[in-house]
């Protein structure tokens, strides 16, 4: 890996060789990665398997949970190929914005979509299951509203504090559900995100799916 | 909302002030969109397309019938009209989303050839603009009547951009330019080429990470941008190519 000062943002440019590791799942980093060439492949191990949830090219960008929420990374990300990425930690993401301000627009613009997918993923996982509950509420808009038995995240694991995502939260979907408990023998890393595991390849689809 | 897109044939313009009495685009604009028609390029208006800061309603909708018409037919015919919008059209986003099939949208990133292309139309660069915005806005709107009383207010105002951007220079000594500065930030974001307008000043610049063109105006100018398979070149549009 090399790594280059670019001058005027305070940011780092890395090359990465085919196949090199650029994070690992679980690891503490904070920063995000803009691919300017060369392509990355995001995955994640579930038990001994190790599952390909998307193939990141020039212009993506991933990592941007770790610098947003501060918690460990979620999946794996490898170079798919000789690699070059543009590295931004959280100070650098600021100035950024302030600089490119169209960049915050395509970040909201891609989690966005992702919480669309995800949402829609949602609604088939409970359909699928004979629909939700009457009266369970996935969402308030009002964080200190949201109905107690209502969370998308599963407990948090000793040692690693989800964030919130609405409301109180003493009970799980995966819980009303009970369909989610099925998954794995992996880390329990899920609350870094909203909604279920996209552990199938299908995950690529739409909105490029980026976990690390 | 979009600002992703693929289109391998794209021509861009900008600045075409449709409305402002200063602007003679109106009269060269109707070929140059038949041209695009005929050779089957999608069409990208890179901001400024219409003027409301420095002309009337009335203006606006008398000089836009047929540009508009030739829209359509772009439209009609299969073709993308993409409007990216401006600092002098801001106010008119929600009467030009209502148009119907023109994708609004705030800047698009383009896919073309295999290459990705920035088009944007820059004002958020403009130190103006970010520093004092109803500053801007008002010096803007206060040019309009100078520009009935006095049209070559515009050929000192074009004189004082490009000024601008000689007297500002880098500790070693090159010309600095907040737009190049702008696109250079893109540029290390994975684009191969960024597109601005909004400076009326046409230009391509070979920068350190990719290349930088502007489309420079109609108001007074021609220019454009062609994008054809990921091939950016900056044109200058002539009566012989409507032939």
């Amino acid at each position: 890996m090399l790594t280059k000062k670019v001058h005027r943002a305070k940011e780092l440019e890395r090359a990465y060789a085919d196949g090199e590791l650029v994070v690992r799942e679980g690891d503490m980093s904070r920063e995000m990665f803009v691919i300017q060439a060369g392509k990355v492949v995001i995955s994640k191990r579930v038990g001994e398997r190790e599952l390909e949830l998307a193939v990141l090219s020039k212009g993506d960008f991933f990592g941007e949970m770790s610098v947003l929420e501060s918690l460990p990374r979620d999946a794996n990300a490898r170079a798919l190929g000789e690699t070059r990425l543009l590295v931004i930690s959280a100070g650098g993401l600021l100035v950024r914005m302030r600089r490119d301000p169209t960049f915050a627009f395509e970040m909201l613009h891609r989690l966005s979509g992702r919480v669309r997918t995800l949402n829609h993923r949602l609604v088939e996982l409970l359909e699928s299951q004979g629909g939700p509950r009457a009266g369970v509420m996935l969402y308030s808009p009002d964080q200190g509203e949201a109905p107690p038995s209502v969370q998308l995240t599963r407990p948090a694991r000793a040692g690693h504090s989800p964030p919130p995502v609405a409301g109180p939260q003493t009970d799980s979907v995966a819980d009303e559900l009970g369909v989610m408990d099925d998954d794995s023998g992996a880390p329990d890393d899920a609350s870094e995100d909203a909604g279920p595991e996209p552990t199938d390849p299908a995950a690529a689809e739409g909105p490029p799916v980026r976990r690390s | 909302m979009i600002i992703e897109c693929s289109d391998e044939r794209l021509l861009v313009i900008s600045d075409l002030h449709i409305g402002n009495p200063f602007s003679q685009a109106n009269s060269r604009i109707s070929a140059f969109l038949k041209y695009a028609r005929r050779e089957r390029f999608s069409l990208c208006i890179n901001g400024d397309g219409f003027e409301i800061l420095q002309s009337s309603f009335a203006n606006l909708a008398g000089d836009s019938i047929e540009v508009l018409s030739h829209i359509r037919a772009l439209l009609a015919d299969g073709l993308a009209v993409y409007y990216v919008v401006g600092n002098h059209d801001i106010v008119l986003e929600h009467f030009l989303e209502s148009w119907g099939e023109i994708q609004i949208c705030p800047f698009l990133n383009l896919r073309s050839g295999g290459q990705r292309v920035r088009i944007e139309h820059g004002h958020l660069y403009d130190p103006f603009f970010v520093k004092s915005p109803d500053l801007y806005e008002l010096a803007t709107r206060a040019a309009g009547p100078l520009l009935h009383i006095y049209p070559d207010i515009y050929y000192v105002w074009s004189y004082y951009q490009r000024m601008k951007d000689r007297l500002r220079k880098t500790p070693e000594g090159e010309e600095e330019s907040v737009y190049h500065q702008a696109a250079e930030m893109l540029l290390q974001r994975g684009f191969d080429c960024v597109v601005f307008g909004h400076t009326h000043k046409a230009e391509r610049v070979e920068l350190g990470s990719g290349v930088y063109v502007n489309s420079g105006n109609w108001m007074r100018g021609t220019t454009y941008v062609e994008i054809d398979h990921g091939q950016v070149s900056l044109k200058t549009w002539s009566e012989s190519e409507a032939s």
